[in-house]
């Protein structure tokens, strides 16, 4: 008995598909070492002797084998680049005069000495060319000069995902102390627990947007509606500000006295600075009947329920 | 009833035994001489190391367990604190991957769970999977409750949700010349909720459970061109939000106003929600195209920038059926019975440009400027349809024939315009390799245009131009001691519906410092005030924040971690209403305090002890005190595992109301197994 035809279907694209995977795995296998030419770092400046790193071992051998358990040490096997991108002096820099002037430190690239700008460029020589970090020289850390071995460990004693010298939050809690302190607070975005992390919403290498944010929708929502995806609309009545100024006009994101994040206790507190009785707000003012003084009223929410926007009233009322 | 003699004895040479094996234990673990790491394991060329966490946990909480679920929410029982594993192919030689890691966090029934798995062959593919289970719970009392005054403990808003996001990203060639990325995600939160229906003059509690689905779809091209890096990327989003809002059959629903009145008064006890039932059908669909590029033109010019258009659109259903006695305001007459149906749709284009040229004319001058565009238009349309079965007048009087049906028909159209425009200018100056000056100038031009339904309001449009100046440094005064600062004044850039823009001054100062080798101090002050200053709404927000944090270990036996900050934060608003020139001050201020301490100690070699203590103290408006102190203490035993146990105590106290109060003691003991 044949299958039925929406069977037949899906097996037919299912093996289209697995075709067109091998395919692409297999001429991407026959390119070989020689790819590595295409996503050649920026020229290096330096002159002089490489010595290998085996030359480096004999004297660093401690921090040899911790660089050994690192992404880094990958380099070692690319024996079609250029001894600049290899190894121990792919970031150290040509290592001969440092051995013949018997370990001076002057003689070698030394990431502790160096001004953070030059340690940057270093780095960012091979690791600028991933999206995530085309904005690190224009970015906030870029820009104050906050170094990538402020952050990062390239030879740590027990290596950590992506080299982080600290875990996150812990590492971005040194500079940014008001923060650890925010999320001590009743109400907070579980960073702490570890249910999420400070780059889950801010790109650390620097970004576009203020405050180095992420973004959704490809780039044209808050990150906020990564998660809270029934905020994002677009609705048929919507609340200006959540579109024009974004979640932060009345949430502060990281941790709060105040129930669901708000930045007032009291839910009349927040409506009432906007809507208070001023022309051309791009809102209404409560109406007379609104009697501040009766609790009734003071809890806005009640009735203007859909606050974020609403598909079926314009006072969001439902 | 007491206790049989036998069965005392029994207990007792239980706990006796439990005490002799623990006492044992901590006697083995102190003879034990060095907390010695495990040896990874090697296997066909693999490394692989990795831990397991579990245990037991026991919550004692007294006060009111709904606040303490809408803010800690952990309970008893058996848990799965953590799993890591990692196996990497140190010459990249592995069969199947050449780097494997899978971690979970907190699972066995905590709020909050993940997992997350990376498998990878170096330069052929890499596959990232991530899953968060999040559980939010909002039972607050006070919460938009209008009947507290009453004594009603109920939070016309609570729900219980669960939150539940997968994420799959698969890359073939990674890290090379050119990569090609797929992803899906799936957004999926569920739960059961309250939410309130407004009608005439009363608001009534319903049953509204939540279930949205959201789903994500990507695929991208990623090209290491000569000196262009460029990126292609399809994002797709499809959002599908089922709601049924109920009222339970058989319950009559007095609503919020309880208050009898007399006959024929606008506000009597005869208002009451018999039935209700509504389903609401919300389906969205928004692709998304990007394109990337980055070029270092020359060691000292390079270029970014991307561009972005998206078209969201949302159709929208909506059937409502409704009876019981209810008033309704424009026909001056009770509603005894009203169906209502809705078909609306709206769409978003939105398009977004940014362009970011870096020049460095020398090595100590560094020129940015940044170009952002964004314009969306949100369009929609909403035909909506009501039936009432009308009833009496105020006067008693029953209506006529013809007047028994009312249809009301309400076609709506609302449109929301942006156009925005953002240039921001940043020259950076290398006065020495150790210290950078900063200067910015910010200009934003922003246009919207509001075209919403007439019984809110007509047709607006607002024009602003903001400009914003900054200056600041970074110093790095000596090898362990640097110094952030920045300053800022203008106008904001993100506000836009209050009148004129708000004149803002930001100031912000960090400094870092390592006195030793074992010692770090951080301190920062951040000042944002803001002034709106429109006659009608003069509204002044201050906010002070001041922290400071020490990080202290002089030796590996010993460690203390403490921080202070102090947050003052002030919103004063003067309102007058022009209809019945009533005026009005609204006032909110918070006053904080919060202390953070841990202290470390190994005693012994296989012994740690930590203890610690949290408190937040809130002066203002909104009083309170949040204290959180803990210990632990962790025995490790011959090189692979370790016995923890914790004690966390949470007081929450609200001064002057101790309504929503609790306190809590939470005890874990928990195994850490390493290999």
């Amino acid at each position: 008995m044949r299958p039925r035809a929406s069977i037949r279907w899906k097996l037919k694209a299912s093996v289209v598909l697995l075709a067109l995977v091998l395919g692409v795995w297999v001429v991407g296998s026959a390119k070989g070492e020689a790819e590595a030419s295409e996503f050649a770092p920026q020229e290096s400046e330096q002159t002089g002797g490489y010595v290998g790193s085996e030359t480096c071992q004999i004297c660093h051998e401690d921090i040899y084998n911790r660089y050994a358990t690192t992404a880094h040490f990958v380099t070692e096997s690319w024996s079609a680049r250029k001894p600049a991108d290899r190894g121990c002096e792919a970031c150290h820099g040509p290592g001969q005069e440092h051995v013949d002037g018997g370990g001076d430190p002057e003689k070698i690239f030394n990431f502790k000495t160096q001004p953070p700008k030059a340690v940057n460029a270093h780095c960012l020589r091979c690791h600028e060319r991933q999206e995530e970090r085309h904005n690190f020289r224009q970015g906030e850390h870029g820009l104050n000069r906050v170094a990538c071995i402020d952050c990062h460990d390239p030879h740590p004693a027990k290596p950590k995902e992506f080299l982080v010298a600290k875990e996150v939050p812990t590492l971005c809690y040194q500079c940014h102390g008001e923060v650890r302190q925010q999320f001590k607070r009743p109400f907070h975005h579980r960073v702490p627990e570890r249910g999420m992390s400070c780059t889950t919403c801010h790109n650390q290498h620097g970004g576009f947007n203020l405050r180095q944010m992420r973004a959704t929708s490809g780039g044209t929502d808050l990150i906020c509606l990564k998660c809270h995806t029934e905020k994002q609309g677009p609705f048929v009545f919507e609340h200006a500000p959540v579109r024009l100024e974004g979640c932060t006009i009345c949430h502060v994101p990281h941790g709060s006295n105040n129930p669901r994040l708000l930045k007032r206790s009291l839910v009349r507190q927040l409506c009432l600075e906007c809507h208070a009785n001023t022309p051309g707000i791009f809102g209404p003012e409560p109406p007379a009947f609104h009697n501040l003084r009766n609790p009734r009223f003071q809890n806005c929410t009640v009735c203007h329920v859909k606050i974020h926007g609403s598909n079926a009233s314009p006072f969001f009322f439902k | 009833m007491p206790v049989p003699k036998g069965r005392c004895r029994q207990r007792f040479s239980e706990r006796a035994r439990l005490g002799t094996v623990l006492v044992l234990m901590m006697v083995v673990s102190l003879s034990v001489r060095a907390q010695e790491q495990p040896e990874p394991l090697k296997w066909g060329g693999m490394v692989t190391t990795g831990s397991l966490e579990f245990g037991l946990r026991q919550a004692l909480i007294g006060g009111n367990q709904d606040v303490y679920r809408s803010q800690v929410n952990l309970g008893s029982g058996i848990r799965l604190w953590d799993v890591f594993i990692e196996s990497r192919s140190p010459e990249n030689t592995g069969p199947l991957y050449d780097y494997f890691t899978y971690s979970m966090r907190s699972w066995g029934g905590d709020p909050y769970n993940t997992i997350r798995l990376r498998v990878e062959r170096h330069r052929r593919y890499r596959f990232d999977f991530r899953y968060w289970r999040m559980d939010y719970v909002n039972l607050l009392p006070t919460f938009a409750n209008p009947l507290l005054g009453e004594g009603v403990v109920i939070n016309q808003h609570s729900f219980q949700q669960s939150r539940r996001v997968q994420s799959y990203r698969f890359t073939l060639f990674p890290d090379t010349g050119y990569q090609i990325r797929f992803g899906y995600d799936r957004n999926y939160a569920f739960g059961q909720a309250l939410t309130t229906f407004t009608l005439g003059l009363d608001e009534f509690v319903l049953r509204d459970p939540i279930r949205t689905t959201t789903n994500d779809y990507h695929l991208g091209v990623d090209l290491r061109l000569k000196k262009l890096d460029l990126t292609v990327e399809q994002d797709f989003r499809s959002f599908k939000d089922d709601i049924a809002t109920f009222q339970p059959d058989g319950l009559v629903n007095i609503g919020n106003n309880a208050q009898p009145g007399p006959v024929g008064a606008a506000e009597p006890q005869q208002i009451q929600l018999t039935s209700f039932r509504r389903n609401d059908g919300v389906r969205g669909f928004t692709p998304a195209t990007r394109l990337a590029l980055h070029s270092h033109l020359s060691e000292r010019l390079s270029v970014t920038g991307r561009f972005i258009y998206s078209d969201g659109d949302v159709d929208f259903n909506r059937d409502e059926i409704l009876s019981g006695t209810l008033f309704d305001l424009q026909a001056l007459r009770f509603v005894t019975r009203q169906s209502t149906a809705v078909v609306s749709h709206t769409s978003k284009p939105h398009t977004r440009a940014d362009v970011s040229v870096r020049y460095e004319p020398t090595r100590r001058l560094q020129i940015t400027n940044s170009l952002h565009f964004t314009h969306f238009v949100i369009a929609s349309g909403s035909l909506a349809r009501t039936l009432e079965i009308l009833g009496m007048d105020l006067q008693g009087n029953p209506p006529s024939p013809e007047e028994i049906e009312r249809m009301v028909t309400s076609l709506l159209n609302e449109r929301i315009f942006l156009n925005s425009f953002r240039n921001r200018l940043e020259v950076s100056y290398d006065l020495m390799p150790s210290l950078v000056l900063r200067g910015g100038y910010r200009f934003t031009r922003r246009r919207a245009v509001l075209h919403l339904p007439v019984p809110v309001r007509g047709g607006e449009e607002s024009v602003l131009r903001t400009h914003t100046g900054m200056v600041g440094l970074s110093w790095r005064l000596a090898r362990r001691l640097r110094l952030f600062t920045k300053f800022e004044r203008g106008s904001a850039d993100n506000v836009f519906t209050r009148v004129a823009p708000y004149h803002v001054t930001q100031f912000h100062l960090r400094s870092t410092m390592q006195p030793t080798d074992k010692w770090q101090l951080s301190v920062q002050y951040l000042l944002n005030d803001s002034r709106n200053p429109n006659p009608f709404v003069d509204n002044v927000q201050r906010n002070r924040v001041f922290n400071l944090s020490s990080s202290w270990f002089p030796h590996r036996r010993f460690g203390l971690d403490v921080g202070y900050t102090r947050s003052d934060i002030s919103s004063v608003t003067d309102i007058v209403n022009p209809r019945t020139m009533e005026t009005g001050r609204s006032v909110y201020i918070a006053n904080d305090n919060v202390v953070d301490a841990d202290l470390t100690v190994m005693p012994f070699e296989a012994v740690r002890l930590s203890m610690g203590y949290s408190l937040v103290n809130s002066q203002g408006t909104f009083p309170l005190n949040y204290h959180q102190p803990r210990a632990e203490v962790r025995y490790t035993f011959p090189r692979r595992f370790t016995w923890i146990v914790t004690w966390q105590w949470y007081g929450y106290n609200e001064k002057g109301l101790a309504l929503q109060d609790y306190r809590g003691h939470l005890l874990t003991s928990r195994l850490q197994i390493a290999f």
